[in-house]
């Protein structure tokens, strides 16, 4: 890995960015949906942002993930980037992180609108790593598999329903097969670790759920490295 | 006899149909060979092939030595591509978008000013590529595909967008760069621009490549070895290309009748015609 070549990339997706509307209103969403929980008191003040974090998850992560990866196939700039000597992971790293960035501004911003006492720290922080790139893989493969910006918006909505918020529509199948199946969705697991380490409970109560989410984590790069590959040939 | 490219029974077929049909030919090294066909002949195909896009059916395709498929990031940092589907970043500044490619092929970024000038967008290098016309957009992609100063370049239809006195400025970079060591492999429907840069020429038509060489041997073959005359008092004669036609313009000049005296040399686009029986469009 090249340091040079991915600075290269994240700068150019600094300039890129700044300029794009689109994607900061995106950054909005969670730190607006912090402010209304913020004020319906403190009961269940951790399951909403838990809630806050998945909904920074889906809408910054992987949906302006899969935008900035569908605009890059759009107007023809990642042929260019996947012929020059930059290779895929540096690719990778340089366009997901700006996408990380701003995940983690949405997420500081709505911990300190939400005022939370992060219980288990290193726990919290093992999960988000785990779901970001997770998210961002998502994002990424769904921006490649889109010809246009337009089908990315279509695409990624099934993503964001059954990967991302899914725990929200788990509340109301849980008693059918639906709610069983959703039981596995990455965002599940994020959800149910999350609370487990706010709440205190012992690490052994939620360790099986961690070896989910990583094992989500290990397809979804794979997926991703896979598509890179197929989309650097044009056939 | 060092080669950049070598192409041996390359074919490709997509589906049903066929788009390269068993092609070959060597470029050699620090030359400009001209890749020449109508849309849909395969140039395109072609080029992707070679630059290790799109895979070959079958065929052997060598770039500067390396199967084309098996190019590795830094075999990538060795050639230059501008093709007709090139993109650049619209909301970025001209400057920022060629200092970001300049980082990634680990450029020195005053070669960004350099090529600026080269291309004629010193001026604009502040200017949003959005705000910029078609023709401009394209110089910038030629600055961006020869900033590194590749080994090989690969051009697909480079000056198609561009007007004139733009077309001249891209030729005088092209063979400058040239002079410097780079091999051009550029397709073109421009017959004048082949003519003009071209140290060989290939005709592809159906997928096959129908003629190979230099424009002025090309000349030469399909030269019609006669010569047309203009007397004063508005006569056209057309004369041989031998001692009995140089005996009748000796006539027409020693009772000065003789006006004009044109040889009958084709141009690319005629030996095009003739060769594939259709016209380059």
């Amino acid at each position: 890995m090249n340091a040079a070549r991915i600075s290269a990339i994240i700068v150019k997706e600094y300039h890129d960015l700044k300029a794009n509307v689109q994607v900061l209103m995106m950054l909005l969403i969670p730190i607006f949906l912090a402010v209304l929980y913020s004020r319906m008191g403190d009961d269940g003040k951790e399951f909403s942002f838990v809630f806050v974090s998945l909904f920074s998850l889906t809408f910054v992560t992987m949906y302006v993930q899969s935008m900035l990866i569908s605009e890059e196939k759009e107007k023809n700039t990642l042929q260019a980037l996947l012929m020059s000597p930059a290779n895929t992971v540096e690719i990778m790293v340089g366009k997901s992180t700006m996408t990380v960035i701003i995940t983690i501004i949405s997420l500081v911003i709505s911990w300190f609108i939400m005022d939370i006492e992060l219980n288990n720290l290193g726990i919290l922080l093992l999960v988000f790593i785990l779901s970001v790139v997770l998210f961002l893989c998502i994002g990424t493969i769904v921006g490649l598999i889109s010809k246009n910006l337009i089908q990315t918006g279509v695409y990624i909505m099934p993503f964001m329903f059954l990967f991302g918020l899914a725990p929200m529509i788990q509340l109301y199948f849980s008693e059918s097969w639906i709610g069983d199946i959703l039981s596995y969705s990455p965002s599940v697991f994020t959800m149910d670790i999350s609370m487990s380490a706010l709440e205190g409970s012992a690490f052994s109560s939620y360790q099986t759920d961690l070896l989910w989410l990583a094992g989500w984590m290990i397809v979804g790069l794979i997926g991703t490295f896979m598509l890179l590959k197929k989309n650097s040939l044009s056939n | 006899m060092e080669y950049a490219l070598q192409v041996k029974d390359l074919s490709k077929i997509f589906g049903q149909q066929r788009a390269l049909q068993q092609v070959s030919f060597n470029v050699k090294k620090g030359e400009i060979f001209g890749f020449l066909g109508p849309s849909g002949s395969g140039k395109t195909t072609t080029v992707k092939i070679l630059t290790g896009q799109l895979l070959q059916t079958a065929g052997d395709v060598n770039i500067l030595g390396k199967p084309a498929s098996k190019m590795k990031d830094a075999d990538l940092g060795k050639i230059g591509i501008l093709t007709d589907n090139s993109g650049l970043y619209e909301r970025m500044t001209v400057k920022d978008n060629l200092e970001f490619y300049a980082k990634l092929y680990r450029t020195p970024t005053e070669r960004v000013e350099e090529v600026l000038k080269q291309v004629g967008l010193a001026d604009e290098k502040k200017k949003q590529v959005k705000k910029l016309s078609k023709g401009m957009k394209q110089r910038i992609l030629l600055a961006r595909a020869v900033l590194h100063k590749p080994e090989v370049l690969f051009l697909d239809e480079p000056t198609s967008a561009l007007d004139p006195a733009n077309v001249q400025k891209m030729h005088e970079l092209l063979l400058d760069l040239n002079k410097e060591g780079t091999t051009i492999f550029l397709t073109t429907h421009n017959m004048e621009e082949a003519a003009q840069l071209c140290d060989r020429v290939a005709f592809l038509h159906e997928g096959q490549i129908r003629e190979l060489n230099s424009p002025k041997a090309l000349q030469h073959q399909y030269a019609k070895k006669t010569i047309h005359i203009e007397l004063k008092d508005g006569r056209l004669e057309t004369v041989g290309n031998d001692a009995a036609g140089a005996e009748k313009i000796y006539q027409y000049m020693q009772t000065d009748q003789l006006l004009t005296v044109h040889s009958d040399q084709p141009t690319l686009g005629d030996i095009f015609i003739e060769v594939t029986g259709r016209k380059l469009a």
